[in-house]
């Protein structure tokens, strides 16, 4: 309904674009030259969540033991030079995780199919399929499962499972989409940072509740978790705060224009 | 031995395949940036809009309805009002209810009654068997020089018709497209959905393939053709569930132009639940399939399309196989992480869903949606944009079955009107009944598959209040 809507086109930012530009190389070459230490920073991190979380673990850095050992070794010790999570995974599951997780799954199964009619079959369908491998693998650790309490995993963090590429992905989607818009350089240099930031955090929790979940739910889960899981919902909250970028410089757009009109 | 060689050859065979996937979805993603640039950043075509008003050419508009009483009126009415010479038969109406058993017949007649220009057909017999088949009855009784065809559920402003005719004054142009912009938006999550969809697939997708002289499609409804550019082209295919997909590749495969007028805006309806939307976007990527089977090595070796015409034709004819393709690349994904795959196939994750995201066809491209709603200006849609998430498990879902469902049907027809191989021989006068043999077969064993699309009737609710709106806020900025 606005007039030339249908024929406007935008200015390139062309100085916003290169500014984006070296932010993503600067940031880029930060983590390729920094990628151990980063990676045996969340390592720490995910330590003390997983000490906080109760789950037994043991930490390798640069293939050595880090303190608190917490359970017996079973098998020699896995080696590795980036830092790596020992964890026990229980044959035989925890009869109270068990029980909890099978009335969520329940609970929440009644939500999806019953009461949130607006979500589509495809969702639901989704869900029904992780909900009965969850509670197949419940089942079968319970029931079937051979006489050792445990077996050992374990969990390295390196550049294929610690965030690295979606921090590169952010970059790389924001310059292009976002710093070539019309609009004040410092909204988007600060949405950037933000994604970025959450994106940090988010790693840092999603591979502590992944690593819990190789503990309490077994390695099919953790692999559907860690596999699938992860990189759908990461696309959610880059593109979450993508958009919110957007209305953001659009809202500047809109003052700007309106300033104008006064 | 033998096994784990099976095995290393089945690992080997879903490396090369998740790496196919990957590929073709590279292309589309190089396809969106590249249309995202033009259409945000170069300038635009306008397509003749100079001319809206002074170029007038006689029109026929052809509105098929089938049980369509909520809306019938109203369609009717914003075309008694159109903004175009109504005098010596320069501008018709031609009102074509499909057999409908409700109210459509009487508005027509009223309407009819009341305006020469509009004419009312009536088919009561083999009614209510899909699009192609009531605008082809239209289309006999058109007489003017332009057709253009409309849903019966569309609203379109004063200006719309002068100006999708305004790029019929270049003679190398055979269709014309606008777009279509949903009025009922904020009634649920579905329409909200198919707002950014098509927000992005017309503001960014259409008008960007037009800056770069692709292929622009005629979308089936809010455009038209030359009569005798139709009438050459064999008119509405109605053995196509996407009629329209397979006009717009019989008019470029025969040299002509389609132009798509982003000036030229439509209101529509969008469908309000999962379950229509579901049977829309079947009817649709079935339809889309049929083409792809029946234009692909067409395409490919047309001596009038340019390099990139082709490219993008093939491109677009895949654009309803691709949530498949994701299936696929998902699946085999999961397949090669769990076999224990090579170090590059880690990237695929993160690298498929990248692509995922952003090269649906006119899905789920977040940063076209996104563009899209900024050049419109409207800020609080751009906050659902992570939505489209959902609109993509959707479409994956309902476009890889519609993609089977395709190939039984392009199969079935196949076998059903496929011309004996030898070389000419006598007639027998039969090649007709054939024909109808087949398609009355096609119409029985496929009658459920047009599916009527359930109309709520609050389409002019929302047109008055965004008319409203907008008169309120030019108001004030004169004030």
């Amino acid at each position: 309904m606005r007039e030339g809507r249908y024929s406007r086109s935008l200015r390139v930012q062309k100085l916003h674009f290169f500014v984006g530009l070296a932010i993503s190389l600067v940031f880029t070459l930060l983590i390729a030259f920094n990628g151990f230490n980063f990676w045996t920073w969340q390592a720490s991190v995910m330590d003390r969540l997983l000490s906080f979380a109760g789950v037994p673990h043991r930490l390798f850095i640069s293939g050595g033991l880090t303190e608190g050992n917490i359970f017996p070794p079973l098998l020699e010790s896995y080696v590795s030079t980036d830092p790596t999570f020992e964890i026990p995974v229980h044959y035989r599951p925890i009869p109270s995780t068990t029980v909890i997780v099978l009335l969520i799954l329940l609970a929440s199964s009644i939500l999806i199919v019953n009461i949130f009619r607006i979500i589509p079959p495809p969702v639901t369908a989704v869900w029904s399929i992780i909900s009965i491998l969850a509670i197949l693998t419940l089942l079968w650790q319970t029931t079937v499962s051979p006489i050792p309490a445990y077996t050992l995993h374990w969990v390295t963090i390196d550049w294929s499972c610690s965030g690295v590429i979606n921090l590169c992905l952010i970059t790389l989607i924001y310059v292009p989409f976002l710093f070539t818009i019309k609009g004040p350089l410092w909204v988007k240099v600060f949405w950037l940072f933000t994604a970025i930031g959450f994106s940090i955090f988010w790693n840092l929790l999603r591979m502590s509740l992944v690593t819990a979940t190789l503990y309490y739910l077994g390695g099919l889960v953790f692999l559907l978790f860690h596999y699938v899981l992860s990189a759908f919902i990461d696309f959610v909250y880059i593109v979450a705060f993508y958009s919110l970028a957007l209305a953001h410089l659009s809202k500047c757009e809109a003052s700007e224009a309106m300033k104008l009109d006064v | 031995m033998f096994e784990s060689e099976i095995v290393l050859l089945i690992r080997l065979l879903a490396n090369y395949i998740l790496l196919t996937i990957s590929a073709i979805m590279c292309l589309y993603i190089v396809r969106h940036f590249r249309f995202f640039w033009n259409r945000m950043f170069k300038e635009q075509r306008r397509c003749h809009q100079d001319l809206a008003g002074a170029y007038t050419p006689s029109v026929s508009i052809l509105i098929p309805m089938h049980k369509e009483e909520k809306v019938a009126a109203d369609i009717l009415e914003r075309f008694v009002e159109m903004d175009y010479p109504k005098y010596d038969g320069r501008y018709e109406v031609i009102a074509i209810d499909d057999g409908s058993t409700d109210a459509t017949p009487s508005i027509v007649d009223d309407y009819a009654s009341k305006f020469s220009f509009i004419k009312a057909i009536h088919r009561t017999e083999n009614g209510g068997n899909g699009k192609p088949e009531a605008l082809n009855v239209g289309l006999k009784v058109a007489s003017n020089e332009i057709v253009l065809t409309f849903d019966a559920d569309y609203l379109p402003p004063r200006d719309c018709v002068k100006r999708l005719v305004a790029p019929f004054a270049d003679v190398e142009v055979g269709g014309v497209m606008g777009r279509v912009v949903p009025v009922n938006s904020p009634e649920s999550l579905v329409t909200r959905i198919i707002d950014i969809e098509r927000a992005g697939g017309y503001q960014i997708n259409q008008q960007a393939r037009y800056n770069l002289n692709l292929i622009p499609q005629f979308g089936g409804t809010v455009g038209g053709f030359r009569r005798s550019v139709l009438k050459a082209v064999g008119e509405f295919d109605e053995t196509k569930l996407a009629e329209d997909t397979d006009l717009t590749y019989k008019l470029y495969l025969r040299g002509w132009k389609v132009a798509y007028v982003n000036a030229a805006e439509c209101y529509e309806e969008a469908v309000l639940s999962w379950d229509m939307r579901k049977k829309q976007l079947t009817r649709w990527a079935i339809g889309h399939d049929q083409c792809l089977f029946e234009y692909f090595f067409e395409t490919l070796r047309s001596p009038v399309l340019t390099f990139w015409q082709k490219v993008d034709g093939i491109l677009l004819l895949g654009v309803y196989i691709t949530p498949l393709l994701i299936l696929i690349g998902w699946l085999t994904g999961i397949f090669t992480y769990l076999a224990g795959a090579p170090w590059w196939c880690s990237l695929f994750p993160a690298i498929l869903f990248t692509f995922t995201y952003n090269s649906t066809g006119n899905f789920a491209v977040f940063a076209e949606a996104g563009g899209s709603l900024f050049l419109d200006q409207r800020r609080r849609s751009i906050w659902i944009l992570p939505l489209m998430l959902i609109n993509l498990l959707a479409n994956v879902w309902i476009c890889s079955r519609a993609f089977f469902q395709a190939i039984f049907l392009h199969q079935q027809r196949f076998e059903q009107v496929k011309p004996p191989i030898w070389a000419k021989t006598q007639k027998r006068g039969v090649g007709k009944d054939n024909y109808n043999k087949a398609l009355n077969n096609f119409r029985n064993n496929n009658a459920h598959r047009w599916n009527k699309t359930e109309r709520s009737g609050n389409g002019m609710r929302y047109y008055n209040d965004m008319k409203n709106a907008e008169i309120k806020r030019n108001h004030g900025k004169r004030g």
